[in-house]
C-alpha cells in the first residue's frame, strides 16, 4: 500500500465559488442533511399526555382561545370544569378553582412561561394587570388540584399555566382593532421576525372600555411586550421576555375620581442547555414589578367644636399605594430516561413590598423564600406508572413547608387509563394577612393656631395625630393547608377522536385564614373619640376555618374532524366548612360552603366551514354561588357579591380573506345572548328587576356588575 | 493513459530470453528498459491515485471521508485526501492526473468539474437539487453521483409504516424543490396517499403557509430545500406542528433529534459501502454503470419522546425499516 500524506488540511485550493449565491444555496441544501440541529422539542417543551398526567388537567388550546372570542384570560377559564369566573367589576375579573375566593384569587397559582404572577402584597392574581395579550398565548394548561411539589407554594387549589408562543411562530406584521359594547376600543400591533438564530416578537397595544353599566369600572390600558428567542448553538438556547403596562381604571364605587393607577412590568430570562439526549438544565431569572396607586376617597371633616376649642376642619385624600417587587432565580435539571423522567431544582426568591399606612412597618418589607424540589415519573411497566414529587420551601413568614405529591397511573390499554393520587400543598400568608396595619391618620390643629391644644392631645392619647385603624394583624399565622385525593379515569375512544376525563375528588383544607372582627386596635384614637365605640377596634386575620370538598368533574373533547369539534364539561362540588376559631365570623362558614356552585356545566362547538368561515358557540350554566368577600352581615347579606344561577351563551363568527400572503380577518363576537346576569357583584333589585335598591349602608356598593348582551367586532390584518 | 493498477503495483513483463542476444539487441533492450523505467517513474511522479477531495468542515462529511479512506486502506487502494479551503489561490495540483476523484459534496464537485477535464469524478453527499444545477452547468460524461436524498417513495412508505391508517400528508416546496413536485405527486398517488403541497418562494412565507397547511393535514413531510427547511426554519416548523399535534417526518437523523417523529437517512457506513461498491465496479470497468444513484441502504430513526406525547405508538426502528424494504421489494 502506498499511502500519500494523510492530512485533512493538506492543501488550500481556491474556492472562487463562494461568491456565487446560487452555489451557496446548493451548499445549504446539503447542510440541511448534514447539519447538527438543536433539540427544539426538548423535555421542557413537551406536554405530558393526558392519560399520564399525575393530576387532573385541562388544556385550553389555541383553537379554543380563538373560538371563544375572549378578551380576558379569566373568560377562557370558564372552559375548565370546577373553575368559577366572575367580574368583581368590569375591570376586575376573578377566577378561582373550587371557590374559596374573594376578589383577589389568592388560592390559585398562575404562571406565565414559568413566571409566577402572584402578587405578594395584597395577595392574588392581578388578572387585568398582567402583561399578557390573549393573542400571544399558545395554550393554557390548567392543573385541577394542588400541585405545590411542582410549582411551589400557593399552588393551592389549582395552577393555571399560561404558555406564550415561541417568537418564531409569529412572523410578519399583525394589526388588530376591536370595537364594541361598553365603548370598547382595543387595538394592538405585533411584529415578529428572524435574524439568523434570533427570533423576536414585539407587541404594543391599548385596551379601553367603560366597564359595566352601573359601576365606575372603566379601563384605560396601554402595554408593550416583547420576546426574543436565541438559539446560541445546538445545545444552548436563550429566551428573554419583557413587558410593561400602564392601567388606569375606575375603582368600583361610583365616587368621582375614585380610580386605580397601576404600573406593571416584568423581565424574564431563561437559559436552557442540552447536556445530552437525555439531560438538560435551565437557569431562569425573572423580575416582577407591580405598583398600584389607589385613590379611594376624600375625607372632608368640617370645623368641629370640641369643648372650648374648635378643631380645624381638614380634607384628607384616602389613598392606598402599594409597590411590590419580586426577584426569582430558579435552576432546573431535567433527566428524560426511558423509564425514569425526573425534574429537580433549586430556587431563591425575594419579595419586596413598599407601602405606607398599610403594614405594621412603613417602607420596604422583605420576604425571602428558598425552595428545593424534585418530581418525576417512573415507568414500572408499559401499563403502570408511578409519579411522585416533593417540594421543601422555607420563607420568612411561615417558616418551612413540605409539599409532597404521589400518584399511580394504570393504563389498562391504549384506550383506558386510571389514576389514583394524593397531593398536599400550602399557601403562605401574604404580607397583608401577616402584617396588616391599615389606617388613616391626620395631624389635627385647633382654632387656626397651627397646633393642637395639649388638652385635646391628652384626649387623643397624648398625640396630635388622629388615627383610625381598619385592619390590624395579630400575625403569627400558619400556612393554609390542603390535602387532595383524587381518582381519575381517561378514555380515548373512536380512534382517539373522543377523549373522556373523569375525576372524583376529596379535598381537605385546614388553617384557612379568615377575618376576626372588632379586635383591639392599639393605635386607634378615632373610634372612641369620634366613632362612638367603647374601645378602639379593627379587623384581624387569623387561622380560623377548615373545609372539606367532595365532587365530580368530567369533560369530553370530540374531534370529529379537523373542521368540527365539540368540547363539554360538568362539575359537581359539595363544600362543608367548620370554624375552629371561636373569634372568627360565623357567617363565613356559610360563605365557604356556597363559594362554588354545586352544579356547573359548559359546552363549546367549533366548526370551520369552507371558504375560511369559522364559527363557534359556547354555552355555560353556573349554579348559585357567593364570593367570599360579599359584604356585611345584615339583611341583604346574601344578595351582594353573589352570583345567582345564570346561563351564558356566546357566539363567534369569523371570516378570513386571503390575498397572497396577506390575510384579513373579520370577527364578530356576541356574548351573553340568553340573559343578563351578575357573576360576582349582585345588587338587590326590586321584583321588576329594574329598580336599583340603594343600600342605607354606604360601605356596601349599591350597584352590580351587570353582564348584559355585548357585541364586539374585530378586524385583523396580517402581512409580511 | 490510465496507469493505475491494483495495489499500485506496476507489473512489468520482462521478456524471457533463452538465447544470447546480440549486443545491439542488448542496447536496444536496455534503452527500452530505461524508457519503461522512466515512464514508470513518470507515472509515480504524476501520482495517479484516487483523490478524495472535500470542501466541507462538516463533521459528517469528515467522517465519510475518513470512512472511505479507511475502506480504501483495507482494500489496499492508494489514495490521497485533500481539503479545499476558501480564499486561496488556484489549484496547486493537477486534478486530471488522478485515476478517480471522489468529490464530497456539491461545492467540491463544482470545483473538480471546473478544474479537471477528463478525470473520472464520483460525487457523493450531493443533494438532488445541487445535482440538477451541476448537471446543467457541466456536460461531463465520466461523472457519477450518489445522492444524499432518499427516494420520495421511501419517505412515503415510512409514513405508511408509522401509522395504522392512511394519513393526509402535507409538505412545503421551495423554489429549489419545486422541480420535484411531480415526482412527489406521482409517488404519493402510486402509494394511494393523500398529499397536499404548498409552494413558497421566500422563507418569509413559510410560517403563514405552514399555519394553513397543518390545518388540513395529519403529518408533515420535510423535503430538503434551503428556502423551506433549513436550520433556521426548523424551530418554527417543529413548534408549530407540535402544537397542532402534527408529527414531522424529517430527512436526517438530526431532524429526529430536534423533534421530528421519524426520519430516513443513510449512515456513514452505508454511504461508504455503496461508494466503495460503485468505485470498485468503476475501477474494473473504467466506466460508471449509472450517472445517478440513490442511497440503496438506509436507517430509520425515531423520536420516542415526541411520538409518545403526540399519542403515537411507534414500532421499533428495525421493524419500520423492514416494512419499508418489503414495500420497496414489492414494487
Amino acid at each position: 500500500m502506498i499511502r500519500l500524506p494523510h492530512v485533512a488540511l493538506i492543501a488550500l485550493l481556491p474556492l472562487e465559488l463562494l461568491a456565487n449565491p446560487e452555489l451557496d444555496d446548493m451548499f445549504s441544501a446539503e447542510d440541511a442533511f448534514l447539519d447538527e440541529l438543536p433539540v427544539i422539542l426538548s423535555a421542557t417543551r413537551l406536554t405530558q399526555p393526558l392519560n399520564e398526567s399525575p393530576v387532573a388537567m385541562t388544556v385550553i388550546d389555541r383553537e379554543m382561545i380563538d373560538a371563544s372570542g375572549a378578551r380576558t384570560i379569566p373568560d377562557l377559564l370558564r372552559l375548565v370544569p370546577g373553575f368559577q369566573v366572575g367580574y368583581y367589576d368590569g375591570n376586575s375579573p376573578v377566577a378561582t378553582y373550587h371557590g374559596h375566593s374573594n376578589e383577589h384569587s389568592k388560592r390559585v397559582q398562575v404562571m406565565v412561561d414559568g413566571r409566577s404572577v402572584y402578587v405578594p402584597s395584597l395577595a392574588g392574581i392581578p388578572w387585568q394587570d398582567m402583561v399578557v395579550s390573549v393573542d400571544d398565548i399558545d395554550r393554557i394548561e390548567v392543573t385541577r388540584g394542588p400541585n405545590a411539589s411542582t410549582y411551589g407554594n400557593n399552588s393551592f387549589s389549582g395552577v393555571v399555566n399560561i404558555f406564550t408562543r415561541h417568537a418564531i411562530e409569529d412572523q410578519g406584521h399583525k394589526i388588530t382593532a376591536i370595537t364594541g359594547s361598553k365603548d370598547t376600543t382595543d387595538a394592538y400591533y405585533r411584529f415578529g421576525s428572524q435574524l439568523g438564530n434570533l427570533d423576536y416578537r414585539v407587541t404594543v397595544g391599548t385596551k379601553n372600555d367603560d366597564g359595566t353599566d352601573f359601576l365606575n369600572d372603566y379601563t384605560e390600558a396601554d402595554y408593550l411586550s416583547y420576546r426574543l428567542d436565541y438559539q446560541i448553538d445546538t445545545d444552548n438556547h436563550l429566551s428573554y421576555q419583557g413587558g410593561l403596562k400602564d392601567i388606569l381604571k375606575g375603582d368600583h364605587e361610583p365616587v368621582p375620581d375614585h380610580e386605580i393607577d397601576v404600573a406593571y412590568a416584568f423581565q424574564w430570562l431563561k437559559w436552557e442547555h442540552q447536556i445530552s439526549d437525555k439531560q438538560s438544565l435551565s437557569l431562569q431569572y425573572y423580575y416582577n414589578y407591580h405598583d398600584q396607586k389607589e385613590f379611594i376617597k376624600t375625607v372632608t371633616i368640617p370645623d368641629t367644636p370640641f369643648g372650648p376649642f374648635t378643631i380645624d376642619g381638614f380634607s384628607l385624600d384616602s389613598t392606598l399605594n402599594i409597590k411590590s417587587e419580586r426577584h426569582d432565580l430558579e435552576f432546573n435539571h431535567h433527566y428524560d430516561g426511558d423509564i425514569l423522567r425526573l425534574v429537580s431544582g433549586l430556587s431563591a426568591r425575594l419579595d419586596i413590598v413598599d407601602a405606607n399606612d398599610v403594614f405594621d412597618e412603613d417602607g420596604e418589607q422583605h420576604n425571602n423564600l428558598y425552595r428545593a424540589f424534585t418530581h418525576g415519573e417512573y415507568t414500572i411497566t408499559d401499563s403502570w406508572l408511578f409519579n411522585a414529587g416533593l417540594m421543601i420551601e422555607n420563607n420568612d413568614i411561615s417558616g418551612t413547608d413540605v409539599s409532597p405529591r404521589v400518584a399511580v397511573i394504570h393504563k389498562l390499554n391504549d384506550k383506558h387509563s386510571f389514576r389514583i393520587g394524593a397531593s398536599r400543598a400550602t399557601r403562605t400568608p401574604v404580607l397583608w394577612e401577616e402584617h396588616a396595619n391599615y389606617r388613616l391618620s391626620q395631624t389635627l390643629t385647633n382654632d387656626g393656631t397651627g397646633t393642637l391644644d395639649p388638652a385635646i392631645q391628652t384626649f387623643l392619647g397624648g398625640t396630635d395625630v388622629l388615627t383610625n385603624q381598619f385592619v390590624i394583624s395579630s400575625g403569627n399565622l400558619e400556612s393554609e393547608e390542603i390535602t387532595s385525593y383524587e381518582l381519575g379515569y381517561i378514555a380515548q375512544l373512536l380512534n382517539k377522536k373522543l377523549t373522556l376525563d373523569f375525576k372524583l375528588f376529596k379535598d381537605e383544607t385546614d388553617n384557612l385564614i379568615g377575618v376576626v372582627e372588632d379586635v383591639f386596635a392599639p393605635d386607634d384614637n378615632y373610634d372612641v373619640a369620634f366613632g362612638g365605640e367603647s374601645s378602639p377596634i379593627a379587623d384581624d386575620w387569623q387561622n380560623s376555618f377548615r373545609t372539606e370538598m367532595e365532587g365530580l368533574e368530567t369533560s369530553f373533547n370530540y374531534q370529529h374532524s379537523k373542521d368540527f369539534r365539540v368540547y363539554g364539561y360538568y362539575a359537581y362540588i359539595d363544600i362543608q366548612a367548620e370554624m375552629f376559631n371561636p373569634l372568627a365570623r360565623t357567617h363565613d362558614i356559610r360563605r365557604f360552603t356556597v363559594s362554588a356552585p354545586t352544579n356547573s356545566y359548559g359546552l363549546m362547538l367549533i366548526k370551520h366551514w369552507q371558504n375560511n368561515l369559522h364559527t363557534s358557540l359556547s354555552y355555560f350554566r353556573v349554579g348559585d354561588m357567593d364570593w367570599m368577600d360579599r359584604t356585611g352581615s345584615t339583611g341583604f347579606d346574601y344578595e351582594d357579591r353573589s352570583a345567582q344561577a345564570y346561563n351564558k351563551l356566546d357566539l363567534n363568527i369569523s371570516k378570513i380573506y386571503k390575498y397572497g400572503t396577506e390575510k384579513l380577518k373579520i370577527s364578530l363576537t356576541l356574548q351573553n345572548l340568553i340573559e343578563d346576569f351578575y357573576d360576582y357583584n349582585k345588587t338587590r333589585y326590586e321584583a321588576d328587576n329594574t329598580t336599583v335598591y340603594f343600600s342605607p349602608d354606604s360601605s356596601i356598593s349599591p350597584y352590580g356588575s351587570l353582564q348584559d348582551t355585548r357585541a364586539y367586532l374585530e378586524l385583523t390584518y396580517l402581512f409580511n | 493513459m490510465n496507469v493505475f493498477h491494483v495495489n499500485n503495483r506496476r507489473l512489468i513483463h520482462t521478456p524471457i530470453c533463452t538465447y544470447q542476444p546480440h549486443i545491439l539487441y542488448r542496447v536496444v533492450f536496455l534503452l527500452l528498459f530505461l524508457l519503461c523505467c522512466l515512464v514508470a517513474q513518470s507515472a509515480f511522479a504524476d501520482n495517479k491515485t484516487i483523490l478524495i477531495i472535500s470542501a466541507s468542515n462538516n463533521t459528517f462529511t469528515k467522517s465519510i471521508a475518513a470512512s472511505i479512506a479507511r475502506t480504501l486502506d483495507e482494500h489496499k487502494f492508494s489514495y490521497t485526501e485533500k481539503y479545499i479551503a476558501a480564499d486561496t489561490n488556484p489549484p496547486d495540483i493537477d486534478l486530471d492526473q488522478h485515476s478517480l476523484i471522489i468529490a464530497l459534496n456539491s461545492k467540491t464537485t463544482d470545483f473538480v468539474l471546473q478544474h479537471s477535464k477528463k478525470a473520472p469524478v464520483f460525487s457523493l453527499l450531493v443533494s438532488q437539487q445541487s445535482y440538477e444545477i451541476l448537471k446543467q452547468k457541466y456536460n461531463r460524461k465520466n461523472w457519477s453521483t450518489l445522492l444524499l436524498d432518499q427516494p420520495y417513495q421511501r419517505h412515503l412508505f415510512l409514513i405508511d409504516a408509522l401509522f395504522d391508517k392512511k394519513h393526509k400528508i402535507g409538505t412545503i416546496l421551495g423554489p429549489y424543490s419545486l422541480k420535484q413536485k411531480n415526482s412527489l405527486i406521482d409517488s404519493a398517488s402510486g402509494n394511494q396517499q393523500s398529499l397536499s403541497i404548498e409552494n413558497i418562494e421566500i422563507t418569509d412565507q413559510l410560517i403563514s403557509t405552514l399555519k394553513d397547511l397543518i390545518n388540513k393535514t395529519d403529518v408533515l413531510l420535510a423535503v430538503p430545500d434551503p428556502v423551506a427547511f433549513n436550520k433556521n426554519t426548523i424551530r418554527g416548523i417543529l413548534l408549530l406542528t407540535y402544537r397542532k399535534g402534527i408529527p414531522v417526518i424529517g430527512f436526517s437523523k438530526s431532524y429526529v433529534k430536534a423533534g421530528a417523529v421519524a426520519a430516513i437517512y443513510s449512515e456513514a457506513e452505508q454511504i461508504t459501502r455503496q461508494t466503495f461498491n460503485i468505485i470498485s465496479l468503476f475501477l474494473k470497468s473504467d466506466h460508471f454503470t449509472q450517472a445517478l444513484y440513490h442511497p440503496d441502504d438506509f436507517s430509520v430513526a425515531t423520536n420516542n419522546n415526541v411520538a409518545h406525547t403526540l399519542g403515537i405508538k411507534l414500532k421499533p426502528e428495525n421493524k419500520l425499516k423492514q416494512l419499508i424494504k418489503i414495500k420497496e421489494d414489492a414494487k
